[in-house]
């Protein structure tokens, strides 16, 4: 089949303002939009500027926006998009060039939270044990890749740039909720605020957005009933 | 505000439920002023029968319809919250936003249709 691409390009030092660009590509149902990317990149215009490093849904370096929705370039099928697909960088961060944008703010958010294991107690010979009760709680926190397209895709981070947003909020779920570590008062102290937990206006576009399908609105809950109730 | 993200980032029902909360939200806090005005004449009987009689005007009765719709929708849709908020009912937001607003549209349809039936 053939696709028809939309690309919006830019490259600050040399254009105005960005503008759309049309490729038409030969495609498999089953190819990914990366696949896509890097036929355009090969075969018709080796400006064409993206990140990607793993190709495999791992490494969560190639977060754009395709169909309007945010999503990882390598872990999309054409197949589900149809014939027509628009690519956009991810939305509100500053276009390094084309589809790549500087993700310096949203790690900044992400480091806020301290995303380490605070215990002060002495390491144990071996690693600190934890059950597999322990563990189902966060497990599905702990597959987040630090994508971002999360973060991007939440009208309160449109709103506000300085929102924590729901990745940092969910590593932040990961950490307080995780039964070796020690730093819930810390943390909650950085979360429990107006431009962290009280920006989440359950809108789950961060849902929708998560190629590892992470249910983050219902971890951002859950910290959000430990806030309160560590209050009392 | 990247205002242009609300209409051009791909609508699904978490953002629409949560859109329709916040448009139900600030028609109500401008319902509230008016509804607060209007009771000043409370005060005076003939004062009040006067704006009473004036809210019996077909465009009051319309405007009616919407605010028995806003009232609705941001009841409901704020059950919805509460539910994914206090209970953890994130998993289902979804099926909960379809089901609701199947609610909303009943009871904003029983309450409209005999306002609706006077202009028969
Ligand atoms: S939670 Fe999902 S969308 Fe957000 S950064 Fe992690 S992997 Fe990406
Ligand atoms: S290239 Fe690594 S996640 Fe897509």
């Amino acid at each position: 089949m053939q696709v028809t691409v939309k690309i919006k390009r830019f490259n600050p030092e040399t254009d105005e303002a960005p503008h759309w660009e049309t490729y038409h590509v030969p495609a498999d149902p089953m190819d990914r939009v990366l696949d896509l990317l890097n036929y355009i990149k090969w075969h018709i215009d080796g400006t064409l500027t993206y990140r990607r490093s793993c190709a495999h849904g791992v490494c969560g370096s190639d977060a754009m926006r395709i169909n309007g929705e945010n999503k990882l370039a390598c872990s999309v099928l054409v197949k589900d998009l149809g014939p027509e697909i628009t690519i956009e960088p991810l939305p509100v961060l500053p276009v390094i060039k084309d589809l790549v944008v500087d993700m310096t703010s949203f790690f900044r958010k992400y480091e806020a939270v301290k995303p380490w294991l605070i215990n002060d107690d002495p390491p144990p010979e071996r690693e600190r044990l934890q059950s597999p009760r322990d563990h189902a709680l966060i497990e599905e926190a702990t597959k987040c890749i630090l994508c971002g397209a999360c973060t991007q895709s939440c009208p309160s981070t449109w709103a506000d740039p300085d929102y924590l947003g729901p990745a940092a909020l969910l590593k932040a779920y990961r950490f307080v909720f995780d039964s070796r570590d020690q730093g819930t008062e810390e943390r909650l102290r950085i979360v429990d605020s107006n431009q962290g937990l009280w920006k989440c206006y359950t809108i789950f576009n961060c849902v929708e957005a998560c190629p590892k399908e992470i249910d983050v609105t219902r971890w951002i809950s859950a910290l959000k009933r430990r806030a309160v109730t560590a209050r009392y | 505000m990247k205002w242009d993200l609300l209409f051009r980032y791909r609508m699904r029902p978490g953002m629409l439920a949560w859109l329709l909360h916040r448009i139900s939200g600030l028609a109500l806090v401008g319902y509230i002023v008016i509804h607060v005005y209007g009771l000043r004449a409370l005060t005076d009987r003939e004062q009040f029968n006067a704006l009473i009689a004036g809210y019996h005007h077909p465009v009051f009765r319309i405007l009616e319809i919407f605010l028995l719709a806003a009232v609705t929708y941001h009841a409901l849709n704020g059950l919805r919250i509460v539910l994914i908020d206090f209970l953890g009912w994130s998993p289902k937001q979804k099926r909960l936003f379809w089901t609701l607003s199947g609610a909303a549209v009943l009871i904003i349809g029983l309450g409209a249709y005999p306002i609706l039936r006077m202009f028969l």
